[in-house]
């Protein structure tokens, strides 16, 4: 039998169905980069936190209607995320519905824990992505953290392939060139 | 020690596990039913099902009250927002303004000999600026829309920094007035601050992907050509850079509330266009209603590559912030697929007899001078 830790996102959601510790390895494995994901978008890590956990908390009670298909899981859940910031915004509050529905308690945040939410957020990668010009960051972030297709991005932004290409071709050069440069 | 990651998985996993244990006895109370199917009725097996559904509202409101969250956080403005703004927002007022520049420059565009240099620049990127006659500064990049103040002085400022570098062909903006006397600002009189010696480098013809226009001759004139236009850009791109303290009515970024949105919608892709009136019939009943009642403009926009353009066509109606919560409300319960390309929000829905989602509806703000742009196009 596979450690938990070798699964597929695949696997592991298929899996978390019956048993609740893949949905542990799944948490881990994404949870920095859908906090980093709203942290770019809100104002604070509180919020970033707390729309992160109500990601993973709606992902966990959609478990049952997960079907693997051609996009990754790593899509599904920026998905639920996208969703939820859009939920957020447009009501000028993070809901918690997901995480009351499963009767989940509130986590207090102390000033330790806002430290260690935003050291995470900010991990080098993730830092750098964000030292991209905003088109390339979306374009970058969109492709390669999202792994959506050329194609599904340039029809959202009503622009060609092409420019899509361009756009993350030229942020992964800058990126490649600031490591090179050690600014990490 | 305080662990939020930890202690959500923590959360997470007791969750999951309460949920199987409930999933566990729900399946045995299945197994139980099916044997007493056997025996039962339909008009008692009817009469269960009830009772059941009962139960589990029950279960929902007494998990609901039992967990009750009391810290939900809320967001404030104090950058652009994602989608709409927020139900209750204040506009930005004067509602409508008289546009004196516009700009739109991508510093990161800029690609020296030798490649890029790590750092140059990139954290701009590209954007669009407008500078209205009562001072807002409002402009776009990935993450919404946003509006600083000027005062008479920084919008004199702005134009004179254009001015000095730029050249409009045979066409010259109308001076904006006799030259300040010395201690004296535009905000005084009419007067016009002095030119800043030309640079002396050749002008450079401005690409096609940059666009430069200041108020003269009553209108908007383009500028053509510029004097170290990489130089022009970067402050235009990062005015707070340069212009002085007594430029700013408010150096302070905040949100631009529009009054009104757009909200368009048409198919996709170009060369296979959906009439309006077909759209809206496969919207949601109380979006078909709100906005067949409106009326509709029509939105061109050009598709492609050079030699190889396609118009995309989109209709367009008014809507206040308050319905376009109420639409996006409508598409989120009728299970549209909501898509944040940058700060816009939109959503897309599928047309009987295709595959995949080709159609979209989106909102996009009007700015004061009644302009509504495409925030997300490159």
């Amino acid at each position: 039998m596979k450690n938990e830790k070798q699964r597929s996102d695949t696997e592991l959601l298929l899996a978390a169905r019956t048993c609740s510790e893949p949905f542990g390895v799944f948490y881990e494995r994404h949870f920095a980069s859908v906090l980093a994901f709203f942290r770019r978008r809100v104002p604070g890590p509180e919020e970033a936190f707390d729309l992160a956990a109500e990601t993973f908390a709606g992902a966990l009670a959609s478990l049952p209607r997960f079907e693997p298909g051609p996009e990754p899981p790593q899509a599904w859940l920026f998905a639920i995320a996208r969703h939820k910031l859009s939920e957020a915004r447009r009501s000028s509050r993070i809901q918690d519905e997901a995480r009351r529905a499963l009767a989940m308690q509130p986590i207090q945040l102390d000033d330790e824990a806002i430290e260690i939410l935003e050291t995470m957020a900010r991990a080098p990668a993730i830092e750098l992505l964000d030292t991209l010009a905003p088109e390339q960051r979306e374009a970058v972030n969109a492709h390669h953290l999202e792994e959506r297709g050329y194609a599904e991005i340039a029809a959202e932004l009503r622009c060609s392939e092409s420019v899509i290409r361009k756009r993350v071709s030229r942020g992964l050069a800058v990126l490649h060139a600031q490591f090179q440069e050690g600014e990490i | 020690m305080s662990d939020p990651i930890r202690d959500l998985k923590g959360e997470l996993l007791a969750a999951a596990e309460r949920r199987q244990r409930h999933a566990a006895l729900g399946s045995a109370g299945v197994a139980r039913t099916s044997r007493r199917r056997w025996l039962e009725r339909s008009h008692v097996q009817g009469r269960r099902r009830h009772l059941v559904a009962l139960a589990a509202a029950v279960l929902v409101v007494v998990v609901g009250t039992a967990s009750a969250f009391g810290g939900v956080r809320a967001f404030f403005l104090d950058r652009g927002f994602v989608g709409l703004a927020p139900l209750g927002a204040t506009p930005s007022t004067p509602e409508s303004g008289e546009l004196e520049i516009f700009y739109k420059v991508d510093p990161s565009s800029w690609e020296p000999p030798g490649g890029w240099k790590p750092g140059a620049g990139r954290t701009l990127g590209r954007s669009l600026n407008w500078v209205y006659a009562d001072g807002r500064l409002i402009w776009v990049r990935g993450d919404g829309f946003l509006e600083q103040r000027l005062t008479p002085e920084g919008v004199e400022l702005m134009r004179s920094e254009i001015l000095s570098t730029g050249e409009f062909g045979d066409e010259v903006p109308e001076p904006g007035g006799p030259p300040c006397a010395e201690g004296e600002s535009p905000s005084d009189g009419d007067c016009q601050l002095p030119t800043p010696p030309p640079a002396p480098d050749k002008p450079l013809t401005v690409p096609f992907y940059t666009t430069i226009e200041v108020a003269g001759l009553g209108r908007l004139v383009h500028v053509d050509r510029a004097r170290d236009l990489e130089h022009l850009e970067a402050r235009l791109s990062d005015p707070a850079s340069w212009l002085p303290e007594s430029a700013w009515v408010d150096r302070e970024v905040r949100a631009y509330v529009p009054s009104t949105y757009a909200v368009c919608y048409g198919g996709w892709p170009p060369d296979q266009p959906i009439e309006p009136s077909r759209l809206l019939t496969l919207l949601p009943p109380a979006a078909e209603d709100l906005l067949g009642a409106k009326d509709t403009t029509r939105k061109e926009g050009l598709f492609g590559s050079p030699g190889d353009f396609h118009v995309v066509v989109d209709h367009c109606s008014d809507v206040t912030n308050e319905e376009a919560h109420m639409l996006a409300q409508v598409f989120d319960d009728a299970g549209f697929e909501p898509f944040m390309p940058a700060s816009r929000l939109g959503y897309r829905f599928e047309t009987p007899g295709q595959n995949e989602k080709n159609a979209q509806i989106y909102f996009e703000p009007y700015l004061p001078h009644g302009e509504v742009i495409c925030s997300v196009c490159g």
